[in-house]
């Protein structure tokens, strides 16, 4: 690969340079605190408001706290939370099973058919601009907004009743109401969305595979397609995994587009509601609420630990 | 306590001859919650911060009438409107973060828990001032479990099954003739020949189907069963609950097949849209009807009896009002006054004058259009109001336990299951 | 570009099949375009699926006047701007750090922003909002005093999180210079400081449009932050606002749609203007160097 090449460039000069710098390390007093200043400011911000936060989070999730009253009413429960949370509360199911199918139907749906229209585009077949556009026009829009344009085309009164010729009460489709459809609603307008974000990343990856590869396959006789499976794709590891990652990443964190369609309730309960709803809801459950999140926290650390090592085992 | 405004509260009200029109003169409301005292910039004016969630028509115009008069009564208020789903699910950070002096609320539990938790303002010195205004009703269902008052009531308005004139008639039903639950069904089931929906549902929100939960419960089990399950000292797998929701059943098959997927505002459209014949909702579903001649064609019935133990003595009439976060104490001589504007009938004339309701201060202005005189009529003739079961019960329970079990009721859930889980959650609920 | 192995059938089922896709993609957007531009009572007599007898501007004139849409714009903008500002600069003087001057703890702090970077949300909330209650601001910006309910603590918290993608995202990009560009300004005796503005900063322009067009729309689309940070109604973002707008014509579709179209309008129009850059600033962090 034409990139492995340059990287081992870049590690020599950069050899190179360290040796440089190690004989001019002798920074003057406003370069030191030029240095602190530049990795001190965001380093600070960022683990101040990021790492602590969450570090108290799970702490929280260990005690019982209405949130009311400072500090001192905190009181420690060890995994009382975990334990009701699991055993009693009515939205912990659903909530994960939502959170497996939002994975499930973006693993195995929406990504593929990313991967499957970059291969397409990546071909400049005519029209291609207009393609790309209308695959990412999505992405630029908030998920709010996004639940607010689909929500009359699946209306009881709205565009596809309409269309099916459904207009009384009985016989139109409850796609929102019932919590056996609305969720499959959701994902399909989820996909709409990350459909067009995974064929971007896998678009930009192919265009940084070297030509001389696929041409060197073509000669060999190899179909295009298989071209694309066994060079391009393996060729793309970095992006295969940030697309794995991306995947798992967005299915967890899901949020704002239930909420926008009603609440995150009926069918439509995630992980990530339920944090919201135990912590800022009426409950005050802050303890629930904690754990919630800790459990999403968990999750995704291993798609996180994988992201790590892709970007920094290159590395020293 | 009940009785009590029934007797003294309601029925000594004055009359006016109410004009919805009337909003007219008040310029459109200010969602942005604007600081609307510039009509009087009077300097010896007091500046007090208000929380709004009255976010949905004709809310902004009331606010923007009421603020007018407070500044012309020497108070000015900074306006913090707040749309009404967003403000009634975040209260607690609201009141733990930096409130308004002093918003928008209501009687019953969740006050009394504030003002447990030390989260509100008592306005026991309001009190003193306003107490001849009042039934001592109000005056009760405004107090705290520690004796003092917190609340100033402003209105109140029943629950009940709502519907248009011309569409019974057209159907051919008179509304006057449900007396039984029986009635009820074959009146639904005549609804349901003339291809109307006989009764619209809604709950998307996850409260406004405990209207439907409440008023059933109450028919079929008494009030007296209604407070101690609410209380928790009845528990949820008594078999009464089973009664309940057993006729809760009877009536499914005559609701729209979309109960989850519609709000109050939805579901009250249909039955303005003369699609579903009735609507089991507060009478603030009147605020949909825009139009003089729809609003005239509105009415009301009780929930007719289901147990004739307790016919229909009971209904759902909550009791909204305002109250004082603990930011006003830094502030207290301008939020007190303008708690005691809004007890005023300053405030509830400037009200009746855009939607006309049922007032708490029992000098109010009562108008006389039929539905007013209707809801009026309903209280009167009511032994035991309650609040409401998400203002009944625990904030931690009604939301989101009572809430989701509901839903779930509603999309074919078992009872008896959903019963039996709600007790567990009641039982597992931290203390309180 | 490699041709050949497709057949002319094939290819016109590709393009078919990429035609309907499209279509598929841009029909809702149109749609709500289109019934933004029709009045609720036309729909309610004709149904949904009708084709539109009337257009009418009135639906964007009630969401623009009646619900003070415009000020809900300005307030998203008063967020993002500063919020992309103050990320970009942070993040470009830490990577240049990282990126130019060889330390041991490079690599792990480098890995606590990417890290941070895909921590949820919901994660943060609480003690966050704790804090935001404890520490004081001058009182024009809040008159209650605290960091909670002001537009500057959403700006903070955007600065905070986004810094994490934007930190390794301008270190990777860096890292693709070649250091001699470096060596050569250090020869001539410039400053920690004149190296960073003098040489890299100029570098790392375009990655910060780039970065900066994607992070405007992140931010400008947040709604989580914007609805557990800000108390006041008046105070919110458009995205958030847009609940108001439910609320008040939950059932005048058309009315709502307008205000979903004054919404996503602005970051369609800086897609369309700056849609290299959008892609870029996507692509920047997913492709190593």
């Amino acid at each position: 690969m034409s990139n492995d090449v340059a990287t081992r460039k870049e590690v020599k000069i950069a050899k190179a340079g360290r040796k440089a710098r190690r004989r001019n390390h002798n920074f003057s007093g406003g370069d030191r605190a030029t240095i602190a200043t530049f990795v001190g400011v965001p380093t600070l911000i960022h683990i101040f408001m990021v790492w602590i936060p969450a570090i108290c989070t799970v702490l929280l999730s260990f005690t019982f706290w209405d949130g009311i009253g400072g500090l001192k009413n905190i009181k420690w429960v060890g995994f009382t939370n975990y334990r009701q949370i699991i055993q009693l509360d009515a939205d912990f199911g659903p909530a994960i099973r939502n959170n497996l199918y939002w994975l499930a139907v973006f693993a195995l749906i929406a990504t593929p058919l990313g991967i499957l229209l970059a291969y397409y585009i990546d071909k400049n077949l005519k029209g291609t601009k207009f393609y790309q556009t209308s695959f990412y026009m999505p992405l630029v829009i908030s998920l709010a907004v996004t639940g607010i344009i689909w929500d009359y085309i699946f209306n009881s009164d709205g565009l596809i009743n309409s269309l099916l010729g459904n207009n009384t009460n009985d016989s139109a489709i409850d796609f929102w109401g019932d919590p056996n459809k609305n969720i499959w609603v959701v994902l399909f307008i989820a996909s709409w969305r990350h459909i067009g974000y995974i064929m971007l990343l896998y678009l930009a990856g192919m265009k940084s595979v070297d030509p001389s590869l696929r041409e060197a396959a073509a000669i060999d006789g190899a179909t295009e397609w298989s071209t694309f499976r066994k060079v391009v794709v393996p060729s793309l590891r970095p992006v295969n995994v940030i697309i794995i990652v991306v995947t798992i990443i967005e299915s967890l964190r899901a949020f704002d587009l239930v909420y926008i369609i009603n609440r995150g309730t009926n069918g439509l309960q995630l992980l990530g509601v339920l944090v919201y709803d135990n912590i800022l809801g009426s409950s005050m459950r802050i303890g629930w609420g904690a754990a919630y999140a800790t459990l999403l926290f968990i999750l995704c650390i291993g798609p996180i630990i994988v992201y790590l090592y892709q970007n920094f085992s290159r590395e020293d | 306590m009940s009785d009590m405004i029934n007797e003294e509260g309601v029925s000594r009200r004055s009359v006016l001859k109410g004009a919805a029109a009337g909003a007219a003169v008040v310029a459109a409301g200010g969602l942005l919650g604007a600081t609307a005292g510039s009509t009087a910039a009077n300097a010896a004016n007091v500046t007090a911060s208000f929380g709004s969630n009255n976010s949905n028509p004709p809310g902004p115009k009331e606010d923007a009438a009421w603020v007018a008069a407070a500044a012309a009564a020497g108070i000015d208020v900074k306006l913090n409107v707040v749309d009404h789903n967003t403000f009634q699910n975040q209260i607690n950070t609201y009141l733990q973060g930096t409130p308004d002096d002093v918003f928008d609320w209501f009687a019953g539990y969740r006050m009394q828990f504030f003002a447990k938790k030390g989260l509100l303002t008592p306005a026991t010195a309001v009190w003193a001032k306003i107490n001849a205004d009042f039934a001592p009703g109000f005056k009760a269902a405004s107090t705290g479990l520690d004796g003092k008052q917190y609340l100033v009531p402003t209105d109140w308005y029943p629950w009940a099954l709502h519907y248009r004139k011309s569409v019974w008639k057209a159907a051919g039903v008179n509304p006057q003739s449900i007396k039984t639950f029986a009635d009820l069904v074959a009146a639904c089931k005549v609804f349901k020949s003339k291809g109307y929906i006989p009764m619209a549902m809604a709950d998307k929100g996850g409260w406004e189907a405990m209207g439907t939960f409440d008023i059933i419960n109450m028919r079929t089990n008494g009030y007296q069963f209604h407070v101690d399950l609410m209380a928790g000292r009845a528990k949820w797998t008594d078999p009464r609950v089973q009664k309940t929701f057993a006729n809760w059943k009877t009536l499914i098959p005559f609701q729209n097949k979309s109960p989850l997927n519609e709000t109050d505002q939805t579901a009250g459209t249909m039955v303005l849209q003369k699609k579903a014949a009735m609507i089991m909702m507060g009478s603030f579903t009147s605020g949909l009807y825009t139009n003089k001649a729809d609003y005239n064609d509105l009415a009301l019935i009780p929930f007719p009896s289901i147990n004739p133990a307790y016919g229909t003595d009971s209904i759902d009439a909550p009791i909204d009002g305002v109250l004082m976060s603990n930011a006003a104490a830094k502030n207290l001589p301008a939020a007190e006054a303008l708690m005691e504007f809004i007890a005023s009938t300053k405030f509830s004339d400037t009200i009746t004058a855009i939607a006309p309701g049922l007032f708490a201060n029992k000098h109010a202005k009562v108008s006389s259009d039929p539905f007013i005189q209707s809801q009026v009529k309903l209280v009167n003739a009511t032994k035991h109001v309650a609040q409401f079961l998400d203002r009944d019960t625990r904030p931690d329970f009604a939301y989101p336990i009572v809430s989701a079990a509901i839903q779930k009721f509603l999309t074919g859930g078992d009872s008896v299951a959903i019963a039996k889980n709600l007790q567990a959650q009641w039982d597992a609920l931290p203390p309180a | 570009m490699v041709t050949g192995k497709t057949s002319k059938v094939g290819l016109r089922v590709t393009i078919g099949l990429l035609i309907v896709f499209s279509i598929v993609w841009v029909f809702p957007i149109i749609f709500t375009i289109l019934e933004s531009f029709r009045p609720y009572g036309d729909v309610l007599k004709y149904g949904a699926a009708s084709w539109p007898q009337h257009l009418t501007f009135s639906n964007y004139i009630n969401a623009l006047v009646q619900s003070h849409m415009w000020s809900f714009f300005l307030n998203s903008v008063e967020v993002a701007v500063p919020a992309v500002f103050l990320t970009l600069f942070l993040a470009s003087m830490i990577a240049f750090v990282l990126s130019r001057y060889e330390s041991r703890w490079n690599v792990a702090l480098l890995m606590v922003f990417t890290a941070g970077n895909l921590l949820p949300p919901q994660l943060l909330f609480i003690p966050l909002f704790r804090l935001y209650l404890k520490i004081p601001v001058p009182h024009f910006l809040n008159e209650n005093g605290v960091l909670y309910d002001t537009q500057l603590g959403l700006v903070l918290v955007h600065v905070a999180v986004q810094l994490g993608f934007a930190t390794f995202v301008l270190t990777n990009f860096l890292r693709t210079i070649p250091k001699e560009i470096s060596e050569s300004a250090l020869v001539d005796g410039a400053n920690v400081w004149q190296h960073y503005w003098k040489i890299i900063f100029p570098l790392l322009r375009p990655a910060l449009a780039s970065l900066g067009v994607l992070m405007t729309t992140w931010i400008y689309n947040d709604f989580f932050w914007s609805v557990v940070l800000l108390k006041s109604g008046a105070k919110r973002p458009i995205t958030a606002a847009l609940s108001n707008l439910q609320g008040l014509y939950n059932t005048d579709y058309n009315l709502l749609a307008a205000g979903a179209v004054l919404a996503f309008l602005p970051t369609l129009f800086v897609f369309f203007s700056m849609r290299k850059h959008f892609v870029a600033g996507l692509t920047l962090g997913s492709t190593k160097g």
